[in-house]
């Protein structure tokens, strides 16, 4: 099978995604189709909870009312002005998500009474010349990989000059936990406890507990625990960290107590985690291993204020060495990120904006000791995994013990449970629940966030819809910060929560980031051997390059001018040209202009013909030297009609019809080429379309109507987010709000280069039996940060092509 | 089975906002409702368990109606929603290991008792899971945002900063990959 059947293929398949009927689709792969028929059959049983997705809404609508007074009246002007065109222009990219901007018109509000299907003049007066030089969008020292479109990269680190060669070697597949181990890890950990498993696990593996009552560590395999020193207390977070010399010293005291260190580390940023979590990275021949992902097999130890382990998060690593094999310099892996054809073997992996703000605190349910109470809470039940003993209940972390009539009925139930008791502290100073009667209660969880007040003795979470009363609060909440507060409502109407968890200082927009683009590890070929592999193909989705020096002789492609308006007021005008895809350039072609562009900005949107040479092949868009261009239908107008839309099959194929008010009608160039049934609006609505009629247009005996915007026409609100050409300028340009606005940042500077083990995270693998050995092989990794502080890591496969397949 | 084109709901989207002047609280609501199922299936889908894909779910829509005034209309709405959601995703298989989750999603206990027919369901859940974990991460992606979240070839390319026709050729493959690892463990996706 060649690439462009494969190319048909995964054409067709998409179409039969989109809803085309198979009938239509020769090339379409039956059984992949028909496997995506089932999952889509399967997954449209996948309903949320309807009162999870209506609690949602609710805490949605909260939410809004605070994003309301910051955001709501610069969206919608943002969004009237961009948004009703970009299906429009997504016609027109060809896939490159830097034209994206650069094709959004500008676009101003206009009456929809008066438009009439009227030719606009083109203006006749001399065009003012553009007022700032083009200048390339690249920073100093940039670069720019196929790889990362969107993004610039800047070298701001050395080459590593060695080593030739490494050591590779292959982790060694975990075990199920047993209980034995369980119970023997505990032990090493103080843990002397029974070993229980949960009521239910979905994971479909094993997974253990073992709790002595204060403690407990978790299991999910014979490598991996989880441990907590005091699980009454888990979710209380409070007071100043330790510094990080402190909590290291404490981390490092901990695991070596415990015989836990059984591989050479070092210390990395514990990003994202808690404030006082130390991070400990396996190094191997003294690289440390890395996972995907910004991650990598650690140990994470938490130390709390009063310098204690909190809670320990363990990852251990057991490799075989395989052999020795030579690798590539970093300089040559670099040289695989800029690559023209990026072969595979290049990860990318970003993200990792704060989750937390300023030093973030919980306050965790406290209850005295020896005096009557009424609880609620969710009631958890661990079976035994061991003969002779019993299950062990706990309600709001609390360990249970007492009348335990019902308590396995009301674990399952899952409900809200009410217990009547007394709380008291044994000999270890563990505070445990006495148990006089437990039922199911009707109450169920609420949660709110808002601002901390006081109110007198009153303590209160308030957001704009609501004002709960905290009952018993802490002294110590933070008046005037965001918190989080969950709990169980005591009154519904009075909003009086009983919490049970307040937590501060939590930012869930951040965090996150996730891939950018990249291409897939190759597997290894260890014996060197390259007879039988097959030889690689270029990736059918990249067309080849132009040559610089490539002319143009009078192509026609369509014009597109940008005004990039910076923060510091200045404005730099650029002019884009783009051809659809031909015989001779496949793909299309995109082009940044400059050299004699005298006049160019009267024609914004126009097909215009161009002749020059291409003087920069190294970016997107190319760069090209405008020696003289001129329209390439003289005399084209663009016009503007009014009328409404359906959908029709013409030549055999789907369009959209435009029937304008006289009851003329076109057949719209976009649904030709991209979306044939799009419509505007619903069906029947009034439209008002820009745009132009190229002479020789034609499709199916309709003349074809090339949009540049259009608009839904709404008596109702009179709004529009359209373009009209109107007099002496046919198209406004549009202004890019360049700095401080754009979200995020596409500047990458690599700050480090350095030879790492990569290897995967088994956790995440099923089957680990029955797949490929997992190596640890050597990796050059490139990582920095982006403009606005978030991490990035860019990983290139290091060993030499010939162990590579 | 005909699954319309998600671009259509850009367009929704801009009739909705519109036709109604100032969004009110009930169009983002409308816009919850519409892509509330879609979200929450790539969430369920990748992370195989109900409890985490609606905790998932939940900090998808605050973080998007958070960072609402930062979508400036360069795109699909749905696409940059769905980013968000794979950014979420990513956050939580970075920073809250699994083994952390069930430690503090014990506070939670699970629902109760499924009856028959959420029980094969959840089988399927289960092995889609299972199998969509075997694939290459660029192949997982794309299959569950084409064809279990139902986006375009188009807008799945803006959430993986790929081109479109890379995007069509990872669903081929991630598709055949599935086919693959379904049909050698003898499991069946309906």
């Amino acid at each position: 099978m060649d690439s462009s059947e494969i190319e048909r293929q995964a054409d067709a398949l998409d179409a039969y995604l989109q809803g085309v009927p198979k009938d239509n689709l020769p090339d379409l792969p039956l059984e992949e189709a028909n496997l995506a028929q089932s999952i889509r059959q399967s997954v449209s049983s996948w309903i949320p909870d309807r009162q999870f997705s209506n609690r949602l809404e609710e805490q949605l609508k909260e939410k809004y009312k605070t994003a309301n007074r910051f955001n709501w009246r610069s969206f919608l002007s943002t969004l009237l002005r961009d948004l009703a065109y970009v299906a429009l222009l997504l016609l027109f990219i060809g896939g490159l998500n830097w034209s994206i901007r650069h094709l959004l018109p500008k676009t101003t509000a206009q009456p929809a009474s008066n438009v009439q299907a009227t030719a606009t003049e083109i203006p006749t007066s001399t065009p003012t010349p553009l007022v700032e030089p083009l200048q390339p969008t690249l920073a100093p020292n940039a670069v720019r990989s196929p790889l990362f479109p969107n993004q610039q990269l800047i070298l701001q680190a050395e080459f590593p000059q060695a080593p030739t060669s490494v050591s590779l070697y292959r982790q060694m597949v975990e075990q199920p936990i047993t209980v034995e181990t369980a119970r023997q890890i505990a032990a090493q950990l103080g843990v002397n406890g029974h070993v229980y498993r949960p009521l239910q696990s979905e994971s479909g593996q094993e997974t253990l507990f073992v709790s002595d009552g204060m403690r407990r560590v978790f299991f999910s395999s014979n490598r991996r625990f989880f441990y907590i020193a005091n699980y009454a207390q888990q979710l209380s977070r409070q007071g100043q960290p330790p510094d990080a010399g402190t909590a290291r010293q404490v981390a490092l005291e901990f695991l070596q107590n415990h015989n836990l260190l059984n591989l050479p580390y070092r210390f990395e940023a514990a990003v994202n985690r808690y404030p006082g979590t130390v991070k400990l990275v396996w190094m191997l021949d003294n690289r440390p291993v890395r996972y995907p992902d910004l991650e990598a097999p650690a140990v994470y130890v938490e130390v709390d204020s009063d310098n204690q382990v909190k809670t320990v998060e363990y990852n251990r690593l057991e490799i075989e060495k395989v052999g020795d094999y030579p690798i590539i310099s970093a300089e040559e892996a670099w040289q695989k990120i800029l690559s023209e054809y990026p072969d595979q073997g290049i990860e990318e992996y970003s993200g990792n904006s704060p989750i937390f703000s300023g030093n973030p605190q919980s306050w965790q349910r406290t209850y005295p000791n020896d005096t009557p109470i009424e609880i609620y809470g969710n009631l958890e039940m661990l079976q035994p995994a061991e003969e002779g003993v019993s299950p062990l209940f706990t309600l709001n972390n609390l360990t249970v013990q007492g009348n335990q009539q019902n308590l396995e009925k009301l674990a399952k139930s899952g409900k809200v449970v009410k217990v009547l008791g007394m709380i008291h502290q044994n000999e270890d100073g563990l505070q445990v629940l006495e148990v006089q009667s437990a039922v199911e209660s009707d109450k169920e969880w609420y949660s709110i966030s808002g601002e901390i007040k006081r109110e007198g003795e009153q303590v209160y979470i308030v957001n704009d819809n609501q004002k709960a009363l905290l009952l018993n609060p802490p002294t110590n909440l933070p008046v005037g910060n965001q918190a989080d507060a969950s709990g169980i409502l005591q009154d519904e109407q009075k909003l009086i929560l009983d919490w049970y968890w307040i937590n501060s200082g939590y930012n869930s927009a951040g965090g996150g980031g996730g891939g950018g683009s990249s291409t897939p590890f190759r597997e290894l070929n260890l014996s060197g051997d390259r007879s039988g592999l097959p030889t690689s193909t270029p990736l059918p989705d990249l067309a080849p390059t132009p040559q610089l020096g490539t002319r143009l002789e009078g192509e026609s492609g369509i014009l597109s001018m940008d005004i990039r308006q910076y923060a510091d007021g200045k404005q730099v005008r650029e002019a884009f040209w783009w051809m659809e895809p031909n015989p001779k350039f496949p793909d299309g072609l995109s082009l940044q202009l400059s050299g004699n562009l005298q006049g160019l900005e009267a024609y914004n949107q126009f097909p215009i013909r161009i002749w020059g040479t291409i003087e920069d092949n190294t970016q997107q868009p190319y760069r090209f030297n405008v020696e003289r261009y001129e329209l390439t239908y003289p005399g084209l107008q663009p016009q503007t009609w009014v009328g409404t839309e359906q959908t029709a099959t013409v030549a055999g194929k789907q369009v959209i019809l435009f029937t304008d008010q006289a009851g003329n009608q076109f057949v719209l160039k976009s649904s030709i080429d991209f979306d044939p049934d799009n419509l505007m609006g619903a069906p029947g609505d009034e439209i008002t379309i820009s745009g132009f009629v190229y002479p020789d247009s034609d499709f199916g005996g309709y003349a074809v109507i090339r949009e540049v915007s259009a608009r839904v026409n709404s008596a109702k609100s009179g709004a529009s987010s359209s373009q009209v050409p109107q007099g002496d300028n046919p198209f406004e340009i549009p202004v890019i709000p360049e700095a401080g606005v754009l979200e995020g940042s596409n500047v990458a500077t690599v700050e480090n280069i350095e030879l790492v083990y990569y290897t995967e995270d088994l956790y995440f693998i099923q089957s680990q039996t029955e797949n490929p050995p997992f190596y640890i092989q050597p990796v050059w990794r490139f990582s920095g940060h982006y403009e606005n502080g978030e991490t990035f890591e860019i990983m290139v496969q290091a060993l030499t092509e010939q162990y590579l397949k | 089975m005909q699954h319309n084109s998600t671009d259509n709901n850009l367009k929704e989207n801009n009739t909705l906002f519109l036709q109604s002047g100032l969004p009110k609280a009930q169009d983002f609501a409308e816009l919850y409702q519409r892509y509330l199922p879609q979200v929450y299936r790539y969430h369920l889908a990748r992370c195989g368990e109900v409890t985490t894909a609606q905790d998932l779910t939940t900090q998808t829509f605050i973080a998007a109606l958070e960072g609402l005034a930062r979508f400036r209309g360069q795109g699909s709405f749905l696409a940059w929603l769905m980013g968000i959601a794979r950014r979420q995703a990513a956050l939580h298989f970075r920073s809250q290991r699994p083994t952390v989750d069930l430690a503090e999603a014990e506070l939670y206990a699970d629902p109760a008792p499924l009856p028959e027919s959420a029980v094969l369901s959840r089988l399927t859940r289960q092995t889609l899971y299972q199998a969509l974990s075997q694939l290459s991460p660029d192949r997982a992606e794309a299959v569950a945002l084409c064809v279990i979240a139902d986006l375009t070839s188009r807008e799945a390319a803006e959430v993986l900063g790929k081109t479109p026709a890379a995007v069509k050729m990872l669903v081929l493959r991630g598709l055949r990959d599935l086919r693959n690892i379904l049909s050698s463990n003898s499991l069946e996706v309906e």
